[in-house]
């Protein structure tokens, strides 16, 4: 199965419309949704069965919600009312919302623009401070102060 | 290979590794069978660009979520705390903060001291010295004078710099007349010395940096004559009579083959050895070999964690250095007659995360890109992680709905939060707010009950020289088969308020030295 067939284009709005939710526009980078990286979200979480499935249910029990019901679909709804059914299923759906909140935030986090927004890359990792960090042994002076309490037995 | 070999050992990580690597050094020989892979350097994240998504992903902690071909489902539906592990060549140990304290003399013998629970049959000095020789092969740095433990001689290697974020939290602990003391720690503060880097989120690290059994014991080991075998998974121990092993069946490439052993040795965490001992039931072992007393799988104990996070001022870059083992305190780890609870808790200054961590524990929504800049690299947190005591009502089983690649059972896992463990992390959290505060912080999210840090599995078939209340004797030997032993955190009988990984190989090598002297 394709990346494009896991998700109909209905789908894709509402999970579109989440990440803009979940992380909103700043003053220089757009909202999650809008910056297109739903496409980016797909290709790096959605060849997992487990991360499909989170947002699978997600999505069932949105389109369940009595007010998206009532309200014909969930784009209808005012955005507190979106934040508030998010709020709930975050809540009642905890495993299943955290794989969508790791998913949309680290998608986010990893895109050059906002890395390079926040002053990190990706290459961090392999990275060291420029001077060296050594023990400092007068740290102890205190607490080496206080008596042994370990209990003898 | 002989038809029969001295030892099987299943599973080859901290525990299976230690005690493979002893029985090599001794002449025996060892067959150790993984149902996980021999990982190679470039498996690992830190040559990916994204390690973060590896974390949340291939890498994750969670078998469910990561469900290589190897692991096991494990149904948490039961259960506040989801249980964690890696399985491959070097099992957890290849992912894990390799924070690495020791049992107290006190956590062997809580009966004897608040009458409560049960005591350990042995002692914190029977395991002294294969401590002491577990540190010299995993390299533990660390310093020695710590007052809230017993003497002990130098670590191999000097302690890890606490950093600038460290010194102003001992300072903190200084102020407030607490104590705190360096961790120690697998993690090679030679290498880290005039190196300084980012440790990585979620215990992801540069593996030149940690230490793990794939690298130590299992490699020494394998220089001894011990084999592995890999991508192979254990469905069933075989009985030759009621009383006695005579190998084991298990699964490779689809295909089912039998290893005889003298001696059968399980060291797959305390899911997975009381899970093969289930499967393993018999017409005359008809709940599990080793389960004449009923308490298989049962007593199960996790650490439950709260974590607290704090916000200091300034704009600092506390991205350097281990993630979560940095310094700890012990100030309140034994039992106070003056509070309502038993027994006590370590805390455990945490550093901070890359960006997706840091950002998907932070609220999302209209305050997020705040919160965000307020708190990256600015951060300084804590895990409180309590002594939780041994229940018979908190236990795992065989689950059938769920089946493994190779269609044997899952695990079903069962376990409340006792209202003693919920009792020591409500106070360790007004602790641990007074620490922050005193350091500056402002707290910036508390959680009371990490959902997601079931690192320590321990106490499912414990020891004991009751074979009515306990699985195994002092010597780790089923009570009720004669060649078959266990050598992993199954064995505890309490489980104390440090990671394990310490007392766990400190374990399998006491278990190999005593089968060697014959006391067993």
């Amino acid at each position: 199965m394709s990346f494009k067939e896991i998700f109909n284009n209905y789908d894709k709005r509402i999970i579109k419309e989440i990440m803009n939710i979940m992380i909103p526009k700043n003053e220089e980078i757009a909202a999650a949704g809008d910056k297109g990286l739903y496409i980016e979200m797909e290709r790096k979480f959605f060849d997992s069965e487990v991360h499909v499935n989170s947002f699978r249910r997600i999505l069932n029990a949105i389109n369940l919600n009595i007010d998206v019901r009532l309200s014909g679909s969930f784009f209808s709804l005012a955005k507190v009312n979106k934040i508030e059914i998010l709020k709930y299923l975050e809540k009642n759906m905890y495993d299943e919302f955290q794989i969508l909140k790791e998913s949309i935030f680290g998608t986010y986090y990893s895109d050059d623009e906002v890395l390079k927004k926040i002053g990190w890359d990706n290459d961090f990792i392999n990275k060291t401070e420029a001077k060296e960090n050594v023990w400092n042994p007068k740290i102890l002076e205190k607490v080496k102060k206080i008596e042994p309490f370990w209990k003898k037995i | 290979m002989k038809k029969i070999v001295d030892y099987i050992v299943i599973g080859a990580g901290a525990s299976g590794s230690a005690f493979a690597w002893k029985m090599s050094k001794y002449g025996a020989e060892v067959v150790c069978i993984e149902q996980g892979e021999y990982l190679k350097n470039n498996q690992y994240p830190k040559n990916k660009k994204d390690i973060e998504i590896s974390a949340l992903k291939d890498w994750n902690w969670n078998p469910n979520v990561r469900r290589n071909e190897f692991d096991y489902p494990i149904d948490n539906s039961n259960s506040p705390i989801h249980p964690l592990m890696y399985n491959s060549v070097g099992g957890s140990t290849l992912h894990y903060t390799a924070h690495t304290p020791r049992f107290h003399p006190s956590d062997f013998k809580v009966k004897t001291m608040d009458n409560i629970s049960s005591d350990w049959p042995i002692s914190y000095y029977d395991l002294e010295k294969f401590y002491a020789e577990n540190d010299e092969i995993m390299r533990c740095s660390g310093i020695s004078g710590d007052p809230a433990n017993p003497p002990r001689p130098e670590r191999p290697l000097g302690p890890v710099p606490l950093g600038k974020d460290g010194e102003i939290i001992a300072s903190a602990f200084d102020k407030l007349h607490w104590h705190w003391w360096p961790s120690d720690s697998y993690v090679n503060s030679e290498k880290f010395k005039n190196n300084w880097k980012f440790y990585g989120s979620h215990a992801l690290m540069d593996r030149n940096y940690i230490s793990s059994t794939d690298q130590n014991y299992l490699k020494q080991a394998v220089r001894l004559g011990a084999k592995i075998i890999t991508n192979s998974r254990v469905s069933k121990i075989i009985l030759e009579n009621n009383y006695k092993a005579k190998g084991v069946l298990y699964i490779k490439d689809g295909r089912e083959h039998l290893i005889e052993g003298k001696n059968i040795v399980l060291a797959s965490n305390a899911i997975g050895t009381p899970r093969i001992l289930f499967m393993s039931a018999t017409k005359n072992h008809e709940n599990g070999i080793g389960n004449s007393s009923g308490i298989l799988g049962k007593n199960l104990m996790f650490h439950p964690y709260s974590f607290i996070r704090g916000v200091l001022p300034g704009d600092n870059k506390f991205f350097y250095g281990p993630n979560a083992n940095i310094l700890m305190s012990q100030q309140f780890y034994e039992t106070d007659q003056n509070k309502d609870f038993y027994r006590g808790f370590t805390l455990q200054m945490v550093r901070n995360n890359g960006p997706a961590f840091t950002a998907i524990e932070l609220d999302w929504g209209d305050n997020h890109h705040n919160e965000f800049k307020r708190s990256f690299g600015n951060t300084v947190g804590f895990s409180i992680i309590a002594e939780d005591l041994p229940e018979e009502s908190n236990y795992i089983s065989l689950d059938y709905k769920n089946l493994d690649s190779n269609g044997l059972p899952g695990i079903s896992v069962n376990y409340n939060l006792s209202p003693n463990s919920r009792k020591i992390l409500d106070f360790a959290m007004r602790k641990t707010r007074e620490v922050l505060i005193q350091a500056g912080a402002e707290i910036l999210y508390e959680t009371p009950l990490m959902r997601y840090a079931g690192w320590h599995l321990m106490g499912t078939a414990r020891m004991g020289d009751d074979s009515q209340n306990s699985v195994t004797n002092r010597f780790g030997r089923l009570h009720d088969v004669e060649n078959i032993y266990i050598v992993d955190g199954s064995l505890f009988v309490t489980s104390a308020s440090v990671n394990p990984t310490p007392t766990i190989q400190a374990l399998a090598l006491y278990v190999a030295e005593n089968l060697i002297e014959g006391a067993s």
